[in-house]
């Protein structure tokens, strides 16, 4: 069918003279449809002019009429984002429904093997057979997923403590004017494509580690998740710092005063009545920034590896969910085949997780939010 | 026929220029009665001008998208029973 | 008699000659005054006029604003307030603090109050550290309405309550001075009222400095009244006569409600 739109549309030659005969008949109906199409068209707008025109006079309320319209209008776009969100997950549960009637929840959220390439070999009912047998094994997440949270939490292990402490530093020691200096310098690492630290990763940082790791006598793999974890957590920092850095500054004056008062130190009110303070927003802005690097993938897909190894040995190279998806949905693919389909549902478990994280992340700095309101 | 001058952008720069017509014709409209009745308009005279293109934009726009989602798949499903009937005749 | 009593009270804090600069700015002008020991005085004025600024001064806060300057001495006792060889954090220790708005730490309350021996390390074991909480509690009136629940989040309390937490709070760390800036501006009358004769029972054994907009609090709970105004010490007195007797018409004008 497609076919044959494409011949009517002439970007294909048609095959053979049925073809070219019916392309014929759906063109001439394409084109009569456009025909109407522009006259009716052409009547809906004069009905509408005749219909406003006759309407204006200086007793109209036009303005009102306006603004009633704008209303409408900025209503609709609220509504179209909540509709796109809504139906590309709803695209995405379908195709992902589609893959759990081919391989068993249990299977793959518990599978412990996961290789979808070599499970599939291209092709015809020898393949489908081999991938029958082998489909007890090679759709295991287990593996992916747990190589996406030790990457996660190497990240998170870089970023935490420098984005913390440098939001501490920006927002309870730097002066005004190292704050505008400093500030706006982590917002520009802010705005580096994760391309470029892919590149980063994977040109600079991996054999950085692997040969740091043969000084000391390690045997570090060229794609250890060391180096994508790492590089991740150095993109994540000026996300977590100035998260946090709004978090601890919208702690109430009153606050470091009353510990000042008590003859606090600097440190002491920090630690012990800013920071408590502020900890659900804290809390909230790492499980942003945990979400985040689950979902980051241009930095794994360039640095870390491609096989599922199970294990949290951060030398070793581990693949993550969006690496595997990029993998599964890029290049010539069956659209149909089972092994593209796993792809949405690695995607949907993403997007349930992430959609958790996001969750308590608002919850949590929601708290903060009504004890200071 | 180049693609800019396709009669589908015609019909789309037609709009256009009609949107932009009906806001000059409803601004003096309502300037003239305003002075020939000797009144004040309620509102200032562009809004006038917005209300009537909005109801030449709006309406085309709302039936033109409807088209799109609903008359293409009708040919399109329309060609394949023309196909299917025609695959099914003896040969 | 009066003369008497007053001839009995020592003097606890004296300041000479204080200015204070915000930037340019000046906020204070030379203003000179010695504080009786063991009673209220209530500095009172105009929004603006430099009386919470002056009671920032006793216990070096303005520190915290990065713009603000002090010059001139303030002497509590032998210790030099404003020198800069004095240590802010130990001053402190000695000098209480109430704030306008109630700011209990998000702590329970139990650690609100421990904080200040805590940090300062003054109890040696957690059995004093329970006797100072309920000893400090008791002295701010709130005792019997939180001896049950020590370990709830203090700030599930109501204003009032947290006010006089924040009072305690201060207390636990066994200060001379209480300076307290506006206590009551954020709470409802009888919250107030409750506070006010805390202030009277707590003149036993502190020293306390009261910046109030309300005259009627000043007239009611202190013993020595200091008016304000343009940031320079306009009248100091007995508050009896400084209401009933102004000297200065600026005084008169305001207590009469004419500037305000």
């Amino acid at each position: 069918m497609a076919q044959l739109v494409n011949i009517a549309a002439g970007y294909i030659k048609a095959p053979d003279a049925v073809m070219a005969a019916q392309a014929e008949l759906l063109r001439a109906a394409q084109a009569s449809a456009d025909r109407a199409r522009s006259l009716t068209l052409a009547a809906v707008m004069c009905v509408g002019f005749f219909y406003a025109f006759w309407r204006v006079s200086p007793e109209l309320r036009a303005r009102v009429l306006c603004e009633a319209f704008l209303r409408r209008l900025f209503f609709l776009s609220a509504v179209v984002a909540i509709l796109t969100t809504i139906g590309i997950v709803a695209s995405l549960l379908f195709e992902a429904v589609r893959f759990f009637r081919e391989i068993s929840l249990f299977d793959f959220f518990f599978g412990t093997h996961w290789s979808p390439m070599t499970a599939l070999r291209p092709g015809d009912t020898a393949a489908a057979d081999e991938f029958v047998a082998g489909s007890s094994g090679s759709f295991g997440m287990v593996p992916v997923m747990a190589g996406t949270l030790l990457v996660a939490v190497i990240a998170m292990a870089v970023a935490v403590p420098i984005g913390l402490f440098s939001a501490i530093y920006t927002s309870e020691f730097a002066s005004r004017r190292v704050r505008n200096i400093v500030k706006p310098t982590l917002e520009v690492l802010a705005g580096v494509p994760t391309v470029v630290y892919g590149f980063f990763a994977a040109l600079t940082a991996a054999p950085f580690f692997r040969d740091l790791g043969l000084v000391v006598g390690l045997d570090v793999s060229s794609q250890s998740a060391l180096a994508a974890g790492g590089v991740m957590g150095i993109m994540i920092i000026p996300f977590i710092s100035s998260l946090s850095d709004d978090v601890i500054t919208a702690v109430p004056q009153s606050l470091r005063d009353g510990a000042y008062g008590l003859g606090s130190t600097r440190g002491e009110t920090i630690i012990r009545v800013v920071l408590p303070a502020a900890f659900p927003g804290l809390v909230g802005a790492f499980l942003l920034a945990i979400s985040r690097a689950i979902g980051e993938t241009m930095i794994v897909v360039m640095a870390a590896g491609v096989a599922a190894n199970m294990t949290i040995n951060p030398l070793e190279s581990v693949t993550t969910v969006t690496v595997q998806i990029v993998m599964l949905l890029t290049g010539d693919n069956e659209f149909d085949s089972v092994k593209t389909l796993s792809a949405f549902a690695l995607g949907m478990t993403l997007f349930v997780i992430t959609l958790l994280l996001n969750v308590a992340a608002l919850t949590a700095s929601r708290r903060l939010g009504q004890r200071y309101e | 026929m180049s693609d800019f001058l396709s009669p589908n952008f015609l019909v789309f720069a037609a709009t256009i220029v009609a949107a932009f017509l009906s806001f000059y014709l409803a601004t003096g409209r309502v300037r003239k009665q305003a002075i020939a009745s000797q009144t004040k308009s309620h509102s200032l005279n562009q809004y006038y001008g917005f209300y009537v293109s909005l109801w030449v934009l709006v309406p085309a726009i709302l039936l033109a998208l409807i088209w799109m989602f609903a008359a293409d798949p009708m040919l399109t499903s329309a060609a394949k029973a023309r196909m299917e009937c025609r695959l099914s005749e003896p040969t | 008699m009066d003369t008497v009593v007053d001839m009995a009270k020592a003097i606890k804090i004296q300041a000479k000659d204080v200015n204070v600069f915000y930037g340019e700015k000046q906020a204070l002008n030379n203003v000179s005054i010695d504080i009786e020991d063991r009673s209220v005085t209530a500095f009172i004025g105009p929004s603006g006029c430099g009386k919470s600024t002056f009671l920032r001064c006793f216990n070096r806060m303005n520190d915290v604003i990065p713009s603000c300057r002090v010059e001139g001495s303030i002497m509590m006792g032998d210790v030099d307030v404003n020198n800069p060889q004095t240590d802010p954090v130990l001053l402190r220790a000695r000098i209480g603090m109430v704030f306008q708005k109630p700011n209990p730490f998000p702590k329970t309350i139990f650690e609100n109050v421990a904080y200040g021996p805590r940090i300062h390390g003054l109890a040696q074991s957690k059995a004093e550290l329970d006797d100072m909480v309920e000893d400090s509690l008791k002295k701010a009136g709130l005792w019997g309405e939180v001896a049950d629940r020590l370990a709830d989040q203090a700030t599930g309390l109501s204003g009032g309550q947290q006010q006089r937490l924040c009072i305690a709070r201060a207390i636990a760390v066994g200060p001379d001075v209480l300076l307290m800036d506006e206590p009551c501006s954020a709470l409802d009358p009888i919250a107030t009222s409750v506070i006010e004769e805390l202030i009277s029972e707590l003149q036993q054994r502190f020293t306390i400095l009261i910046v109030t907009h309300s005259m009627q609090q000043a007239a009611r709970v202190s013993q020595k009244t200091a008016y304000f105004h343009l940031g320079t010490l306009v009248e100091y007195g007995d508050t009896k006569d400084v209401f009933t007797l102004p000297k200065n018409e600026q005084t008169e004008a305001y207590i009469s409600g004419k500037i305000g």
